[in-house]
């Protein structure tokens, strides 16, 4: 045994762990030196064999080499695994990583959540609503009788089962709603999903959108509701962009109003957005008619209020320049990832 | 309503532009559509005379041939066989662009300079001819346009009349509105009629027997008419507001319908029994055959116009097929009635027709003009049909209709409503052009203003208001940006729930959709089966029938719109309202649902088999619960029809009823959607999480003593339940987290056993663990887990 060359033997050790390429040579290394039938295994394992005096030396100097050589392996390992993913001749910055899926939001959500937002700073509350609703709420307590001529500015889905009843044509049945049961001032506007017989085209979806405000108190005017949309358009469409005022006609509100936005295709030169007018229509508004009071227990001598109603669709069209309601309910993915 | 100009002028001298009276009209309430100029396609055409005309010397079929429009004599080259010296034709210039797409340039024809064209119908696009030029009538005046002649050199504004403005469905009723918004005079038509022969009164007669539904009836008598076509001018004029001529007694009274808004209808009066036109409700089931030549069956709801023997006319609506007026008709009983507008729209309404007459009618026309109305229309088909207006107006009325309304109106209400101060002499000057009387109230600083008779719409201190505000202009009014008020109560509960679930879903890679409500009646409905659904009486389509019971169903919509498209790995969410039949009340239920194909990752290159399994979507709901900060509710097996057996779930709440499920669709569903991997979906009732969201949480101080880390390596029965082990490993003391680390099956275990490895993480609050109080822990959690799910430790 004393012929043993431990100089020679710790040398090749050495080499092989050393030029190790990847962790399966290393293994391999491992193995054949340090592994249960390892070479150096082996030899510490005849130790017993040996002459008395030999003993220490073989035993201290195997178990320094054996020491060395598990060190030596872990550095390898750690550097080889350095190597593979950082550092190695195939580093690549370019290459791609592991990529989570993004989520979005519907454009319409993050329409509507601008809108909300625009005025829950000014102090308004949001409230909601059936979208099955009555005859009640979504006509007569809101001035349109039956055979009413504007009753037909309002294409009407009828429930069967329940019998008689409306898919809610606007979020207007909540003003009533939520006046019946609060007193003035009441400050709110009503998002939520209405429903109307249209023939689908690129402006047109039977299922619709609508945002519904109503402010009501005492010494609320007309130039408040003005003040109001103004600051509503300048915060979607820019500080820039005029607005008009013009009369139109509601059976809930009088005066009744529509709010246009001057065209910012043409800069109001007139094109085919605006039809040659210059100005858009955003939103019709007005002075809740007095009657409506009439059916929640008001004193129209005592308080007055604006209301105002909009499209969600529409709003997002215009900001987003769709020019197809329909793409907002197919949920194209390639549509939907650009917003 | 379409507005020509040159009829508008009849009444008003308004001599601006156009665009500017559209500008005008729309920002006082008339929205203006369209300005539609007829003639402006014969731009460049002109009436012309035809000097000389002579063969073309190089070529037979040639003409050679010099026209005037009016000054130097023009050399023009026409090619039609029929032109001839002393014809007057339609000549377009050069530069002009006709009509059929031509542009007309300087040209020489073998020689011959030609400086225009001579048309023919064709090039006009007025007619097929195409052989020869168009020859018009001796009387043609060179010069004038070609568009001029025809009596379409017009400018027509379109107006979209809001229901409340039926004066303004008039051409009379514009130019009152024109007149105040530009401060003109306005010229009212002439009404004086002359009347000859016997009295009508002694050949017709008229009684009311529902006064609720007509509370005037007026009507003339005009014999001895003759039946003719209408002149270019009336029929022009009725072309350009979009009515088509049909005989000359017709066209009258719809010219004066349109000039005054007040309908009018001609019997011909051989057909009114005994001349006694009655108005009554109709009886049950009584027959009419209308104009259009359909027979309606009547009912006692309908009004009808009728003479002793049957019924002659739908009230307002629709005259009787019957009573026309035909070709050999000589006498005309004219009515000219006021209706009950709710009589008329049940009318319009039951015959399922909308006509010009219904329209005014429903919206309410002005009672006081029917006599003058029907003196005007007598007057003109006297004029030009010949015929001779018998003496006296033949009518009924009920002495209230008539009444003037007025309405007492403080001026400063006025002024607080608008939020603006309009001087009280402009006020008064804008509401007195309206036709508007304002007198002082009984009270200081009260207005008594009496109603137009036109404006039955008008009918408060509102509507006052408004009159002003519009001619004063809504951009004069100023726009107030103050706040003021009570602060608002902020979100509720339910809101904020539906913003943290967006968020939530975002952050875990989904894309929201927004998908239609309304389904067909075959819509799978797979989370809610045996509920009845909310179905529509007058659906548009079998396909959208009925309101959506579950979102699934338009949630798959979207993920197989997009497979279609090539985009198979997708994640999408859906929040909104289903509805569905409880009793006799529709339920409304707010949901989410999503689904999930294709990828784990929406990039990833060095897996085998990436596809989204079962542990991901649990992981996903079991970290989607932990984002809102709520507790998993408990899972049970789901059986229904939709999801896979071996892969559905169903969360309860505590009192077992579902609050959610997650699964994968059957292969079949799967299938039928057309989808080839699994589809993963999930749904949830917002209810059953909105209790206890978001509350305020207190603080728990950070551990000062270190947490021991252990594994357990398990040897356990197959169908042990993983999730309840660590769930109730969890509940120990001093077990701080449990997490699953590995799990396996094969050859090292037996067949009916599953090797599971539990990372363990141990920590008292008070102290610094020692090795034996680990020892003891594990010890414990090792006999439990032995007792009471037949693990063992594994060796």
């Amino acid at each position: 045994m004393s012929s043993i060359d431990y100089e020679a033997l710790a040398a090749e050790a050495r080499q092989m762990f050393e030029s190790a390429a990847d962790e399966h040579e290393l293994e391999s290394a491992r193995v054949a030196w340090i592994g249960r039938k390892g070479r150096i295994t082996l030899l510490l394992r005849q130790i017993p064999d040996l002459p008395a005096d030999e003993r220490p030396i073989a035993g201290g100097t195997l178990n320094a080499l054996k020491g060395e050589l598990a060190a030596c392996l872990e550095e390898r390992l750690r550097n080889l695994s350095a190597d593979e993913s950082e550092t190695g001749a195939d580093f690549d910055i370019t290459h791609p990583g592991r990529t989570p899926f993004i989520g979005r939001l519907h454009p319409l959500t993050t329409t509507l959540n601008e809108i909300i937002d625009v005025f829950r700073e000014m102090g308004f509350d949001v409230a909601e609503g059936p979208e099955v609703e009555s005859e009640y709420y979504n006509f007569e307590a809101l001035n349109i009788p039956e055979h009413h001529p504007a009753r037909g500015m309002w294409d009407t889905f009828w429930t069967e089962s329940p019998p008689g009843m409306v898919l809610r044509t606007h979020t207007s049945p909540v003003q009533i709603r939520t006046m019946e049961h609060q007193e003035p001032p009441v400050r709110i506007i009503v998002p939520g999903r209405c429903y109307r017989s249209d023939t689908p085209d690129s402006t047109h979806s039977p299922v619709f959108h609508q945002v519904e405000g109503l402010y009501v108190d005492e010494g609320v005017s007309m130039a408040m509701l003005r003040g109001a949309l103004d600051t509503f358009a300048h915060r979607l469409f820019g500080e820039e962009v005029p607005t008009r005022f013009r009369p139109s006609y509601f059976p809930f509100t009088e005066p009744s109003a529509e709010l246009d936005i001057g065209c910012f295709q043409c800069s109001g030169k007139g094109c085919r957005l605006c039809k040659g007018t210059g100005w858009i229509e955003i939103l019709g508004a007005g002075m809740v008619n007095p009657d409506l009071y009439g059916f929640v227990g008001y004193d129209p001598e005592k308080v007055t209020g604006y209301a105002f109603g909009m499209g969600v669709e529409r709003i997002a069209m215009l900001r987003y320049g769709i020019d197809d309601i329909r793409l907002f309910y197919e949920n194209d993915l390639r549509f939907l990832e650009q917003f | 309503m379409r507005l020509p100009l040159s009829w508008l002028r009849d009444f008003v001298p308004y001599e601006g532009s156009a665009e500017d009276l559209a500008v005008s009209l729309t920002v006082a309430g008339l929205e203006v559509e369209e300005i539609v100029r007829p003639g402006e396609i014969f731009k460049g055409v002109t009436v012309a005379e035809v000097l000389e005309a002579g063969r073309h010397p190089d070529a037979d079929r040639l003409s050679v041939c010099s026209v005037t429009i009016g000054g130097e004599p023009i050399p023009v080259v026409c090619g039609a066989p029929n032109v001839a010296a002393g014809q007057k034709v339609p000549f377009a210039e050069v530069g002009t662009l006709l009509p059929n797409g031509m542009r007309l340039k300087k040209a020489k024809i073998r020689g011959e300079v030609s400086m225009g064209m001579i048309c023919s119908e064709v090039e006009l696009e007025i007619g097929d001819d195409a052989a020869g030029i168009v020859v018009l009538p001796e009387e043609a005046a060179v010069g004038t346009s070609f568009a001029e002649y025809l009596g379409i050199d017009d400018e027509i504004i379109e107006i979209d009349v809001t229901p409340n403005r039926p004066d303004a469905l008039s051409i009379y009723g514009l130019a009152r509105e024109t007149a105040a918004l530009f401060q003109l005079p306005l010229e009212p038509p002439d009404f004086s009629v002359n009347e000859s022969g016997p009295a009508a009164s002694e050949t017709i007669s008229v009684a009311i027997e529902d006064f609720e539904g007509c509370p005037r009836y007026s009507a003339r008598l005009i014999r001895n008419v003759r039946i003719d076509s209408s002149p270019p001018w009336l029929a022009g004029r009725l072309r350009a507001v979009g009515l088509r001529p049909i005989n000359l007694i017709v066209d009258i009274t719809n010219y004066t319908m349109m000039e005054l808004g007040q309908p009018q209808h001609a019997f011909d009066l051989r057909q009114v029994a005994g001349g006694s036109i009655i108005v009554r409700r109709a009886r049950e089931g009584e027959a009419l055959r209308t104009l259009d030549e359909k027979v309606q069956t009547l009912d006692p709801e309908l009004l009808v116009i009728a003479d002793p023997d049957r019924a002659l006319a739908v009230a307002g609506v629709m005259g009787g097929f019957d009573s026309e007026i035909s070709g050999d008709t000589t006498d005309v009983l004219l009515e000219s009635a006021h209706f009950n507008p709710i009589r008329v729209s049940i009318g319009g309404g039951r015959l399922d027709l909308i006509t010009e007459s219904g329209k005014r009618f429903e919206r309410g026309t002005d009672p006081t003009i029917t006599g003058r109305a029907a003196d005007r229309t007598a007057r003109l088909i006297a004029d030009m049909a010949g015929g001779e207006v018998a003496a006296g107006l033949v009518e009924q009325v009920a002495p209230e209709a008539l009444e003037q309304r007025a309405v007492s109106v403080r001026k400063t209400w006025v002024d607080s409503l608008l939020g603006a101060s309009i001087p009280d002499d402009e006020a008064t000057g804008i509401l007195e052009r309206l036709g508007f009387e304002v007198n002082d109230g009984a009270q200081a600083g009260e207005w008594q203003v009496t109603i137009p008779p036109w404006r039955p719409d008008a009918d408060g201190p509102a509507h006052v208001a408004e009159e002003l505000a519009r001619v004063w202009g809504y951009d004069n009014l100023g726009s107030d940006t103050r706040l003021s008020g009570e602060a608002a109560a902020g979100p509720t509960l339910r809101q904020k729930l539906r913003v943290d679930i967006r968020n939530a879903m975002v952050h875990f890679g989904f894309y929201e959709v927004i998908t239609d409500s309304l389904v067909g009646r075959d819509a799978a409905h797979p989370f809610l089966p045996g509920s009845e659904p909310v179905v529509l009486a007058n659906p548009r389509g079998e396909e959208s029938s009925e309101l959506r019971r579950d979102l699934l169903p338009g949630v798959l919509r979207a993920l197989a719109h997009n497979h279609r498209h090539q985009m198979t790995d997708v994640r999408i969410f859906e929040i909104g309202m289903v509805h569905r039949l409880e009793g006799d009340k529709a339920l409304e239920q707010e949901w989410i649902v999503g689904a999930l194909h294709g990828s784990r990752l929406a990039e990833i290159w060095d897996e085998s088999s990436p596809g989204t399994d079962w542990f991901d979507l649990t992981g996903l709901m079991a970290a989607h619960y932990r984002a809102l900060r709520i507790d998993t509710p408990r899972a049970l097996p789901y059986n229904g029809a939709a999801l896979d057996a071996s892969t559905g779930i169903r969360y309860v709440d505590d009192d077992e009823n579902e609050t959610g499920l997650a699964g994968r669709l059957t292969i079949g569903f799967a299938e039928a959607l057309g989808f080839t991997k699994p589809v993963w979906v999930f749904g949830f009732r917002l209810d059953s999480i909105e209790t206890g969201h978001r509350s305020v949480r207190r603080y728990q101080g950070l551990p000062r003593f270190p947490a021991a880390e252990r594994d357990l390596s398990l040897i356990l029965p197959l169908e042990a339940p993983v999730g309840t082990i660590i769930d109730r490993l969890k509940t120990e003391k001093r077990v701080e987290d449990v997490r699953l680390v590995e799990r396996y099956t094969g050859d090292q275990i037996p067949a009916d056993r599953k090797g599971v490895l539990l990372s363990l993480r141990l920590r008292d609050i008070g102290n610094t663990m020692s090795d034996s109080d680990l020892e003891d822990i594990l010890k414990k959690l090792v006999k439990i887990l032995e007792n009471e799910f037949g693990a063992r430790l594994r060796g």
